[in-house]
This record gives C-alpha cells, structure tokens and sequence, in this order.
C-alpha cells in the first residue's frame, strides 16, 4: 500500500478554511435570513467533511504503508501488528482519535444539514453555524497543537505498536461507538441553540433532531457496555467498571442524555420542560466534550490518560465559552421557553418523569462531584485526593434502585392526574410479584438488603411491563390472533412506546447483572502443577503448563480442569504471554460463563519452574448484563427502525392544532 | 406513542405540595452524597513517597502514593511481592500479595500509585496500578 501522508496536512488546511467559509456563511444566511448564503454555506460543511475524510484516507494509507516517517504511525502501529488492528490505530493516540472525531463531526454536520425537511429549514442556519464553529475549533487543534502528520527527522524501521491490552474486538468497537456517541449529540445541540436564535422554540428542533438523539444515547450506550466487556475479558482483575475518571467522563453524558430522552416526551406531549430539556442537551453536549476533553488532558490521575499533551489548556477556554455562551442564549430567551402548562396533580405521568429526570441530572452530578473533586480540593486546598469507588457505588445504589422502581410505575400513571385507586389497581399485581420475589429470596437464603431490594425491584418492574404489554396486546388478541403475534403487533405498532419498554426491560437484566456483583468471591493461590485450589464450589486443578511462541508473544499458558461435587466440568486455559515489541507481559483471562455465574480464572505470574499464581473469582450473574444490553439494542433498532412513518401518520390522522402562546 | 389528545389547562401558580416535595428530594440527595463523601474509603489522600515519610504512620484509613519503582528492588516470595519506590527524595518499600499491574517493570521508568496503609517502615498495598508506561504515552517535549 501506498503511504498518502502527503495528502494529509493540506486536506486538513483545505477543510479547516471551508469550515471557517461554513461559519461565516451560515452565520450571515441566517442573521439576514438569506436562503442563498445558508445553502452555500451546507455546501461549504459539506466540502469540509470530504478534506477531513481525505485527511482520514491518508492517515489510514501511512497506518498500513507502515510510514514510520509520521510520528503519529511510529507511535501507534508496527510491522508486525495484524492488519484488522491497524486501522483501530487511528483512534489509538490522541491526535488520531481528534482526527476521528472530528471526520464523525463534519460527516454527521453535513448529513444532517443536507437532510432538512420544512419543518427545519429555518433552523438551518442557525445549526450550521454552529456546527461550524464546533469544526472549526477541533481542525484548528489539528492543524496546530495536534497534528497527526508530524513528520520525524530520523525514520525508525519499526513502530511501537499498539498496546497489546488494545488488541481486542471489544476495543475496535468501544471507542468509535463511544466517539459516535458523543459527536451525535452535537446535532440536537446545534439544532437546540439554533432554536434559541432564531426564536423558533417550538417543538421542532427536537422532532427534528429526535433520530440522531436516539441514534447517539445508543451509540454511547453499547459503546459504555462494551468497555466494561473489554475491562472484564481483558484487564484481568474481575471486574467492568471502576470509577475510573475516564469511564465516569462517558458515563456522565449518558446519563444527562437519558433523562434528556425522557423529559422530551413531556415537552412533546404537554409543552412543558421547555427550559429544562434546552439545558439538557446543552450540558449533555458539554460534558461529552469535557470527556473528550478529560482523557487528552492529562488533568486527572487515571490509568486510561493516554497523554499530556498541550490540548488541555485549548480545551478548557472553548468548553467555557460554549457553557456560558449557550446558557446565556438560555437566558436571553427565557421568557419564550416558559411551559404553557403546570402540573396537576402529584401522581401524574409528568410528575413521574420529572421524579426520573431529577435522579438522572442528580446522579450526574454526582459522578461530575466526584470526577473533578480531586482537582478541586487541590487548587482550594492544596491537598491531593483520590474518590474511590465507595463514594460512587453509595450514591449509585439508592439513587439506581430509586430509578428502577420508578421505570416500573411511570409508564402505568396516567398523564395529569390519577387516582390514587386507579393507581393502586394497577400496581397491585407488579408489588405483589416484587414482595414475593423478596420472600422466595430470603427464605433461599439471601441475606443481602440491597440485593433483596434490588431483586424485588426488578421483579416488580419486569412485571409491570410485562402487564404493559398484556393490556397492549389485548385488542389484538380480542382479534383472535394468537399470543405472540399480537405481541409482536403491539411492538410494531406504536414502536416509540413498546421499544422503549423493551429498553426498560434490557436496563432491568442488566441491573439483575450489577447486583450479582453483592455476592463475588475471589481466591488466590500459588499452584505447582498437580496442585488444586478450590472457589466456592468449584475444585481447579493446575494440570499442565504449555508453552509455544508465534512472531508476537512467548505463550505460557495454564491448563486448569475444574471440577464440582467431584464432576469434571470444563477446561479453562488462562494464559501470561510476553509481546516481544512492548517487552511487556500480559494476562489473557479464561473465563467459564453462564447465567448463573462466571468462573473468571487468571494467572498473575509464572515462576522458573511453572508455579502459577493463580487468582480466581466467582461472579455471580455477570451473564445477565451482556444479555441486558443484547435486549437494550434490540429495543433501539424498534425505537430507531420507523420513527418517521410513525408520525406522518399520527400526522395525517390527527393534525397537530395551530399552537397559541398564550401571553402570562 | 399514546394517543392522547393535548387537553389544555388553565395557568396556575405551581402547587406548595411540588415545591415540599421538590425541596424533599434535593436535601434528600444532598444528605445522601455528603453521607457517601464520608464513607470510609470514598476519598483518599493522594500523596508522594517524601510527604507519607513526613506525615508518620497513616492511621487506618488506606492512602493512596505514587513513585517510581527502584530499579533492582523487586523481590518475589510465594504470592507476594515487595518493591522500592521514590518521588527522588525519600524512598519506602511497599509490599502486596496482589498481582502487580502487567506494564510493571523493574525499573526506574515504571511509576506506580499503590492504595494501602502506612505503618512507618513498610507500605502495604491493596492494589498497586502502574501509569500508562511511558512507551504509550506521547511525551510532548
């Protein structure tokens, strides 16, 4: 292959003028409300997303033409590393991934500009100029104190490769997903403050927008469980998630997103929220610049920070001026955004999804406290701290299982007022399964509060969604269609609302998942071969140590049969290799998975004569969280797979009535 | 979605019940955060070898410190391990029977933050991590 680094700088001057050219454009198309100038200025972001892709093309073409001329190839790739991993080197660094982002930046810019219907195209050059000013300021930091095409003075004959702990399925996808996450935001953000311009605060940026919000929060959710499933297959230390500032900087939008997805329903359906769902995405956008900005900075003591490099001081002051810039736009039009109903009554739809948007915000907050707290206790006090997971895991808890139960009774209040009769019928039959699953419980033996709350809790909220779809189903059924296909049409014909359940109930397996980990053990022990050890009810047996090399890694690797009650059950084969060009060795974990629980088997160390250190854990239910995510995705493809029909014919039914702003 | 139609309602001032329950909710949050901030083992003070041989034995609350491994220091007995690090001024030995991280290595480059207790002679880690090693960070000169 042939190395186009060349290419690379130009195109990235080439895109970094036509955004500017894009700024300028939209920005005057839309001051003087010039048709013109805004479609130039859609062809400008249009053109600025091919030089970003071409300055893709090239990196990619130096990654594979192995042109260690580039201090950016040198770095992240080698010879020897496969072809599948190379391109994964793109993001691997800092540069590369900025590149990355920015090319998912400019693309989505672009599609979503081109792509305007009439109910957005005087938003357009309000969200163009925004998009351009956000593109603007990543190709400027691509030119200048992060450029991927730095060319070395003396060219090594190998790179250092990509670190091994990287060279995983779980990391082709985790970081691009989580990247198209963050990025997809900045399409309901640009839309959202072009509504703030230019005044037009009704509803339609956020149907406009309502696809890519949808297609982002999912992104950025698949992306989050992968990185735990790479944390637990390839870190070794037993678990998926850790606190870590790193995990927190994405799992801080995710939440703001989800209560974001929530409270428009409510804007939607009774036109309140309208101040508090313009905050939402604007500080879910912020904070998924700010996690962008957390593991390039270097600020925050993380094993995940890759570099510190100078992009930390160019962060900071854009991250401010976008905060305050767009809070103040807020501000300004205030009195435009004021609800055009109150609440009702305390048991109400729109009370129960105010209860959920509060959870959600608070416990962003909380992990925003506790992400930053170091920083902030260092520069008031001058004293060093770390927040550990306690602090997390103790807020999360209450504040989770509060959320859980909450996903069970929401769907099932009705909008503006309920009885609280009607209410009790209707939670009657979810309760009782909730307590008796309590009951069965405790009398197995669990002893756990938390885990008994949180089992019942899932249980009550399985079943109240369940019951969801029995009364959905019901007219179909009445029909004479048998069980399944009336669930299906149900599913299919109101997809916004049974997909989101099929979400709820994803978040429920994966909260039965979460809660397994109140009953890990974990041993470790120092094994000869012929030696056995013993976790819970399992008896391993350290039977041989093979070894063997490939161009890569010295391979040593465990053979441990395990057994229970005396019967063989598997062969797990943990390994500890040695990779020849990062002179580093590194675990391969084994892991014996089922619903029930995990085997998760590692070996710390071999000794000269083969003594294995031996760690092992049992994870109770782990299954349950990849199988949650599983439903979680199915239930995004219903909710992204027809949006549109489903409100052109909700439109064409019932026409939506001319608004009234009633004056206060 | 439900097919419910909008039923428009008369502005009102928003009930004392919304603002008894809101404000119960937020000191309820609040509570619970400055509970889970004084939980043992949610902060951590986060020191360097000089100012944990300056501040004396660290009382049973686990610290966090951070250096570089001592070259040759490392020593290996059955499961545990016990190694030397240094912030370049004052160097103390820790020691953990838990897996040493795989960027580890025994030499000066390798920094390490170990999150353990502090007995005046001897740290004894819970968990030891190594910073990314240097041959993955880009170092900006």
């Amino acid at each position: 292959m042939i190395s186009l680094a060349g290419l690379g700088y130009p195109s990235l001057l080439a895109a970094l003028i036509l955004a500017v050219a894009a700024l300028v454009l939209h920005g005057l198309g839309a001051l003087r409300s010039r048709k013109d100038l805004t479609e130039a200025g859609v062809r400008a972001t249009t053109g600025s997303a091919v030089f970003v892709g071409l300055a893709v093309v090239s990196l990619v073409s130096a990654l594979y033409a192995h042109d260690f001329s580039l201090d950016y190839v040198s770095r992240y790739s080698s010879r020897s590393l496969s072809p599948a991993y190379t391109v994964t080197a793109l993001w691997g660094g800092m540069e590369g991934s900025l590149l990355f982002w920015t090319l998912l930046l400019t693309t989505f810019a672009a599609i979503a500009l081109v792509r305007v219907d009439a109910r957005t195209t005087r938003l357009v050059g309000w969200a163009g100029a925004v998009l351009a000013g956000i593109a603007v300021f990543f190709l400027a930091l691509l030119v200048m104190p992060a450029n991927p095409f730095t060319r070395l003075a003396d060219v090594p004959l190998d790179g250092v490769g990509l670190n091994p702990l990287l060279q995983s399925p779980g990391m082709v996808m985790h970081p691009p997903l989580l990247y198209t996450g963050f990025v997809g935001f900045s399409i309901p953000f640009a839309f959202a403050m072009a509504a703030l311009f230019s005044g037009h605060l009704d509803d339609s940026w956020l149907k406009a927008t309502r696809r890519w919000t949808l297609f982002a929060w999912s992104a950025l959710s698949i992306g989050i469980v992968l990185g735990g499933a790479w944390a637990y297959t390839e870190l070794g230390w037993g678990g998926y998630w850790a606190w870590d500032p790193v995990e927190n900087a994405s799992f801080m939008p995710w939440l703001t997103a989800t209560a974001f997805l929530h409270s428009v329903v409510i804007q939607e359906k009774r036109r309140m929220f309208k101040v508090w769902n313009v905050v939402l995405i604007l500080l879910t956008y912020v904070l998924a610049v700010f996690g962008t900005f957390l593991t390039r900075s270097g600020i925050l003591s993380s094993i995940h920070t890759f570099t510190e490099g100078s992009t930390g001081k160019w962060f900071l002051p854009f991250l401010g001026f976008m905060l305050l810039g767009s809070l103040g736009v807020v501000a300004a039009r205030y009195e435009k955004l004021r609800s055009e109903n109150r609440f009702d009554s305390l048991i109400s739809r729109e009370s129960a999804f105010l209860l959920n948007n509060v959870l959600f915000v608070a416990a962003a907050l909380t992990v925003l406290w506790g992400t930053i707290y170091p920083v902030v206790a260092e520069a008031t006090t001058g004293v060093r701290l770390t927040v550990g997971p306690p602090f997390f895991n103790s807020v999360f808890i209450p504040v989770g299982l509060a959320i859980v139960g909450l996903t069970g009774i929401g769907p099932l209040i009705s909008w503006r007022r309920m009885s609280k009769g009607s209410l009790t019928r209707i939670v009657r039959v979810p309760l009782m399964s909730g307590t008796l699953t309590a009951i069965v419980l405790a009398v197995v033996g669990v002893r756990s509060t938390g885990a008994l709350l949180a089992f019942s809790l899932c249980a009550f909220t399985a079943v109240a969604i369940g019951s969801e779809f029995v009364r959905g189903s019901r007219t179909h059924r009445a029909a004479g269609a048998r069980w399944d296909s009336a669930l299906l049409r149900t599913l299919l014909r109101n997809r916004r609302r049974y997909g989101g359940y099929v979400v709820h109930l994803g978040v429920i397996l994966i909260v039965i998942g979460l809660s397994g980990s109140a009953f890990r053990s974990e041993s470790q022990e120092l094994l000869a071969v012929g030696e056995s050890m013993t976790i819970g009810e399992y008896t391993l047996t350290y039977e041989a140590l093979n070894q063997g090399q490939t161009d890569e890694k010295d391979i040593n690797e465990a053979e441990l049969s395990v057994a229970r009650g005396g019967n063989y059950i598997t062969t797990l084969r943990p390994q500890r290799n040695f990779h020849f060009a990062q002179e580093q060795p590194q675990s391969e974990v084994a892991i014996r998975t089922t619903p029930v629980e995990d085997l998760y088997v590692v070996v710390s160390s071999f000794d000269q004569d083969g003594t294995a250190a031996v760690r092992a854990f049992v994870n109770p239910l782990t299954w349950w969280i990849w199988v949650g995510a599983l439903v979680m995705l199915a239930g995004m493809g219903v909710l992204l797979s027809n949006e549109k029909p489903v409100a052109v014919r909700a439109g064409v039914r019932k026409p939506a009535p001319e608004k009234v702003v009633v004056a206060p | 979605m439900d097919d419910q139609l909008e039923i428009p309602s008369t502005r009102k001032r928003t009930s004392p019940k919304f603002l008894w329950g809101g404000a119960v909710i937020f000191l309820a949050l609040v509570v619970l955060v400055f509970w889970a901030m004084g939980r043992s083992g949610s902060t951590a003070y986060f020191l360097k070898t000089s100012e944990l041989v300056s501040s004396g034995p660290s009382s049973a609350e686990p610290v966090r410190v951070n250096g570089n491994v001592v070259a040759g220091s490392v020593s290996h007995e059955g499961l545990a391990s016990t190694f030397d690090i240094t912030d370049g001024q004052t160097a103390i030995t820790v020691t953990t029977d838990r897996p040493l991280p795989d960027s580890f290595r025994d030499d000066a480059q390798t920094e390490i933050v170990a999150l353990g207790t502090y007995d005046g002679h001897k740290f004894t880690a819970s968990e030891v991590l190594a910073k990314c090693p240097s041959k993955f960070k880009a170092k900006t000169s």
